[in-house]
């Protein structure tokens, strides 16, 4: 019931502003209807496109940034070592190095994966160090008292004591993925929604219908972290 | 039970928390440590509990030296040190699995129904700590090492979180706990009177010293609570703390 309320406010929203900027940005009835034809016609290719590209990038930047942000907020050394090198590196703007990235791995979808990667992958290991060193001693206590082996203290402890945070940060994550691949689809190719935006940037209904499919693609991924959030972290 | 020889500890890069510990704890004895913050109250538990190493010195427990963890102790923190992410049931379950691999599940099953319904919070078994109150956390706490068949319980001020009443109910807990499992236990606390109430002998911790160590009459005596002796046993305590 939220969620449909959301939503028609949304749409009511969109309306005013359609009435304000005088149809600038088109009436929502139009864009749906325009989007309803041109999905299994054009959209549908890089639609699907968009989405491999920003799943392969989070699944990569969390499966790396998860580990690197376990070791560093377990260990002293790999803090001494690597902090500095993180918030060096973190503040460049990655975006900037595209046409490096381009030269160094070609002109497909690695080249755009790599991007996602690099730029998402900084706030997911600060924040998972963060969590990590936010775990109360007490508990590493109890896991030491019960013996807890290494893997059972990944699993029964580590993992999911970083599980919300985790969450909140894929949450952000996904805003910043499909921002970057919407710049890196601007370069070098023919296929994904930042491409589809561009070229019909003088086409009022087909670039709305374009930014609709991409927040569409984010709002499933919304959903679906929402879900397994849900699922996993009963106990917050 | 437990030997403590000319036992020091210090943390990285800091100065010495334990000077030179000298103890002895007999069987199934009753002992409350008390002490300002920041006197080593914690980390001598840590120590007994095999979690830190000393410095120098030993500790022996049952005449072994201690140079790890041991199943048979239990330990008690002061938010319970149960995994809020886990329920009752699995927080049990993985003290029972660490402590004997090859427990079958039905054998665990009824172990923590026995437990759980000693402690009369059955009903709670499938709950997540979330939806516990801090006396029935502490109650799961309790659980956890009894279903861990321990001979050394730890607590490091297991009720500092409690209301005055809940702390009553968790003090009248511990004590037919203590009657009917008969362990050996240390409590660590703040609160004098739950010192003197559930402790045989009170030690009494200063800058890393043992100050002072009280033989106490009063150990689990109900109806002594509420007397002037009593209280007068709490001044003494107090006066050795300041």
């Amino acid at each position: 019931m939220k969620r449909l309320y959301g939503l028609v406010s949304f749409i009511v929203f969109w309306y005013l502003i359609s009435l304000v900027t005088k149809a600038v940005i088109p009436y929502p009835h139009d864009v749906i209807r325009s989007f309803l034809t041109l999905y299994p016609k054009e959209l549908h290719i890089h639609t699907l496109a968009s989405s491999r590209r920003l799943i392969i990038g989070l699944i990569i930047s969390v499966v790396l940034g998860v580990h690197l942000g376990i070791w560093l907020g377990l260990s002293k050394k790999a803090e001494a070592l690597l902090q500095p090198l993180i918030y060096i590196l973190y503040p460049i703007p990655k975006a900037a190095l595209l046409p490096i990235f381009i030269i160094l791995f070609g002109i497909g979808d690695l080249t755009k994966i790599i991007l996602i990667v690099v730029i998402v992958i900084f706030p997911i290991i600060i924040n998972i160090k963060d969590a990590i060193q936010a775990i109360p001693n007490e508990y590493f206590y109890v896991a030491r008292s019960l013996n807890l082996s290494k893997s059972q203290m990944y699993k029964d402890m580590i993992i999911p004591a970083i599980l919300p945070k985790l969450f909140t940060t894929l949450r952000i994550s996904i805003g910043i993925a499909i921002a970057v691949l919407y710049l890196s689809e601007n370069f070098a190719t023919f296929e994904g929604l930042g491409y589809y935006i561009t070229i019909y940037m003088t086409n009022k209904l087909k670039l709305f219908c374009g930014i609709l499919a991409l927040s569409l693609v984010g709002y499933i991924l919304f959903l679906i972290v929402e879900f397994l959030e849900k699922k996993l972290c009963k106990w917050v | 039970m437990i030997e403590i020889r000319n036992l020091s500890f210090n943390y990285e890069d800091s100065e010495e928390t334990l000077k030179n510990i000298n103890l002895s704890i007999n069987k199934h004895e009753k002992v409350s440590i008390i002490g300002k913050s920041g006197c080593g109250k914690t980390t001598l538990l840590l120590l007994l509990a095999g979690i830190y190493k000393p410095t120098s010195g030993e500790i022996y427990i049952n005449d072994k030296l201690l140079t790890n963890v041991r199943k048979e102790t239990g330990i008690i923190f002061q938010s319970g040190g149960l995994f809020p992410w886990k329920t009752v049931y699995q927080n049990l379950s993985l003290a029972i699995k660490s402590n004997n691999s090859n427990i079958t599940k039905t054998e665990m099953n009824e172990k923590i129904d026995n437990v759980l319904r000693e402690l009369d919070i059955y009903e709670h078994k499938h709950k997540y700590l979330k939806e516990l109150s801090g006396g029935q956390i502490q109650r799961v706490a309790i659980e956890r090492i009894l279903v861990m068949n321990v001979d050394l319980l730890l607590m490091d001020e297991p009720s500092s979180s409690l209301d005055a009443l809940t702390k009553d109910a968790f003090q009248n807990t511990m004590l037919e706990l203590y009657k009917k499992h008969d362990l050996t236990s240390i409590i660590i606390t703040h609160d004098i009177e739950e010192a003197v109430y559930l402790g045989q002998k009170i030690i009494v911790m200063k800058d890393g010293y043992i100050h002072s160590i009280i033989d106490n009459e009063f150990y689990g005596d109900k109806d002594a609570k509420k007397t002037i002796q009593f209280y007068e046993k709490c001044i003494e305590v107090r006066k050795h703390l300041e």
